[in-house]
């Protein structure tokens, strides 16, 4: 489709433009309330420049967020639990995909069907009785709560497989007749050859967990425990007036390091999901 | 996929790969799933009590006229989702495609609403629906059009959140798209151009029947996404309010579990909803094989 009429690409042009605005316009109007005073805030009930620059630029609302909530922490956590989910998922569901390309065991169809079944139990109706299984298992305001049901899932270890039986039996054979064993051959020589697979499969699940809202504000009231995304809900919800200012000052803080993660790694992201369809 | 049989190896190996997976699978999936169809036949509060009640929970649920706006409301949603979302990813997928210079930085502009956390998107639209000094109703005042409750008006609020959905999501269906698109290949459209091929009929003989699978691939998960991934947009943004009317379902199953704590009553729902979504994933299966035999 190279060739154009001018006024097919003058209303293409017309198009991107509209929707441009429409992307970048909600972006930055955000951007400019974690900078602004309150007080400025909600005079803010005209449309002007000032709509999008703020009449007097200010810090303040940093200071004010990270002695209202204990930011450090609330990263620490978040990073903790997003990372252990992504290693934990990476290594159970690759060894269990391993399984299944490599050997032949009894009920091996049985079992495959059983957790490929298991994929379309999503978590939101799920939550209900998982709630009590956590409980019941004394884990309820426990990190591990949130690390533990997420690190084996029908997805991880079906897209593990597809990949695993891709890569040719032969350096399996090969490895064993210099008497490799089964483990060895499977951290030695599988393992390094999904790289791309495993890259991609981290990053849908870091992201996954990033995102993750509903599990968090479900399983942990502790304060201390509190995941980034339930920290910004919390700031909103805790407050006394609508300090509209000090949300905005987090919601800043949280979502500037994804996009800049996002710029650097896009291309693997992309791929992932043109491959996989799976979003956060 | 031969796998090694004639295997000299220990018998057990196989099942030590796969017992971490298997039994996280089992302790929670498998067994809360099962849970989840007992619980949905008791009385059972959050705080411990259970007691077999057979199908009253299904009968009050049949009764209940807000679990049928509620049902109401994740259907509407679905539909305007599946159908608005596709609809604008397509076009745009269409027209960013290109190699041209600037697309690229065009594709990542539109794809950041995807990377930001739905909590953060949710409010985001939460304040630029604000009544007061949110940025819609000072441009709808500037346009001397008069100012709209949003989110606070019960005819509105479904309507909002759905735009502030597709504003988050549309980009990522986008990239699906721009994917099937380049799986065509170009001779077609040169061959189409030969022939003096106007624009619309290359989309419409070209373009759109090869990109038949990935339309569908689309549709079905946009139809599951919209269906279940919504918990965060109404908690944050309406809180199922005003008066019920986007207390889609996955949000019912969970306020009427820990806010009312009746947790037998909620399995029910749930137990509803996965019916449909086990319906879904039949028709996708069903599709998939009509079109695997074309």
């Amino acid at each position: 489709m190279r060739t154009n009429s001018l006024g097919g690409s003058v209303v293409r042009g017309a198009i991107l433009a509209i929707l441009s605005l429409l992307v970048v316009i909600p972006l930055l109007w955000s951007l400019s309330l974690a900078f602004r005073s309150n007080e400025e805030i909600v005079r803010l009930t005209g449309l002007s420049l000032h709509s999008f620059v703020p009449e007097r630029f200010i810090l303040g609302n940093f200071d004010r967020l990270f002695k209202a909530v204990n930011m450090l922490r609330v990263f620490a956590v978040t990073l903790t639990v997003c990372l252990s989910v992504t290693f934990l998922s990476l290594l159970i569901n690759s060894s269990a995909a391993f399984a299944f390309a490599r050997f032949s065991f009894v009920a091996k169809e049985v079992v495959f069907a059983i957790i490929i079944a298991s994929m379309i139990l999503p978590i939101e109706i799920l939550i209900v009785p998982l709630y009590r299984t956590v409980k019941d298992l004394g884990l309820m305001n426990r990190l591990v709560s949130l690390i533990l049901p997420f690190s084996a899932t029908g997805f991880g270890i079906f897209f593990m497989r597809q990949f695993i039986a891709g890569i040719p039996l032969e350096l399996d054979e090969a490895a064993e007749m210099d008497g490799a064993n089964r483990f060895v051959v499977f951290s030695m020589i599988i393992i390094p050859l999904c790289r791309t697979a495993l890259l991609t499969l981290g990053l849908i699940v870091f992201l996954q967990q990033w995102d993750n809202f509903l599990i968090p504000v479900t399983f942990i009231s502790n304060k201390n425990l509190m995941l980034l995304q339930v920290a910004i809900n919390d700031i909103y919800s805790h407050m006394f007036f609508t300090d509209t200012a000090l949300l905005f000052a987090g919601i800043f803080v949280s979502a500037v390091p994804v996009i800049v993660i996002f710029i650097f790694l896009q291309r693997y992201y992309v791929s992932g999901i043109a491959s996989t369809g799976i979003k956060g | 996929m031969t796998p090694l049989t004639r295997r000299r190896g220990w018998i057990a190996t196989p099942y030590v790969f796969l017992a971490p997976a298997l039994v996280i699978i089992f302790v929670f999936i498998i067994y809360p799933g099962v849970n989840m169809i007992y619980l949905s036949l008791c009385r059972a509060s959050i705080m411990g009590k259970i007691a077999f009640t057979g199908m009253d929970n299904y009968v009050t649920l049949f009764t209940s006229s807000d679990f049928y706006s509620s049902l109401t409301a994740s259907i509407t949603f679905m539909i305007v989702v599946v159908v608005a979302q596709t609809s604008i990813a397509l076009a745009v997928a269409l027209i960013v495609q290109s190699e041209r210079k600037g697309m690229g930085a065009l594709r990542t502009l539109f794809f950041i609403p995807v990377v930001l956390s739905f909590v953060v998107v949710a409010f985001l639209w939460k304040f630029l629906y604000n009544p007061d000094f949110g940025l819609i109703n000072a441009l709808f005042g500037a346009l001397s059009i008069a100012r709209q409750g949003f989110l606070s008006d019960p005819n509105q609020a479904l309507g909002s959140m759905i735009v502030a959905c597709i504003w988050k999501s549309f980009a990522f269906f986008m990239m699906i798209f721009i994917a099937g698109l380049k799986e065509i290949p170009n001779e077609l459209y040169e061959a189409a151009h030969l022939d003096g091929a106007k624009p619309a009929q290359r989309l419409r003989f070209i373009t759109l029947p090869l990109l038949r699978r990935t339309i569908l691939f689309v549709v079905v998960i946009t139809t599951m996404d919209s269906f279940i991934k919504v918990f965060t947009p109404v908690f944050v943004m309406t809180d199922g309010g005003p008066r019920g009317r986007t207390d889609l379902l996955v949000y019912f199953i969970w306020r009427t579990a820990f806010r009312l704590g009746d947790i037998g009553y909620a399995s029910a729902v749930a137990m509803l909803m996965f019916v449909f979504v086990l319906v879904i994933n039949l028709v996708q299966l069903k599709i998939g094989e009509v079109h695997d035999a074309h």
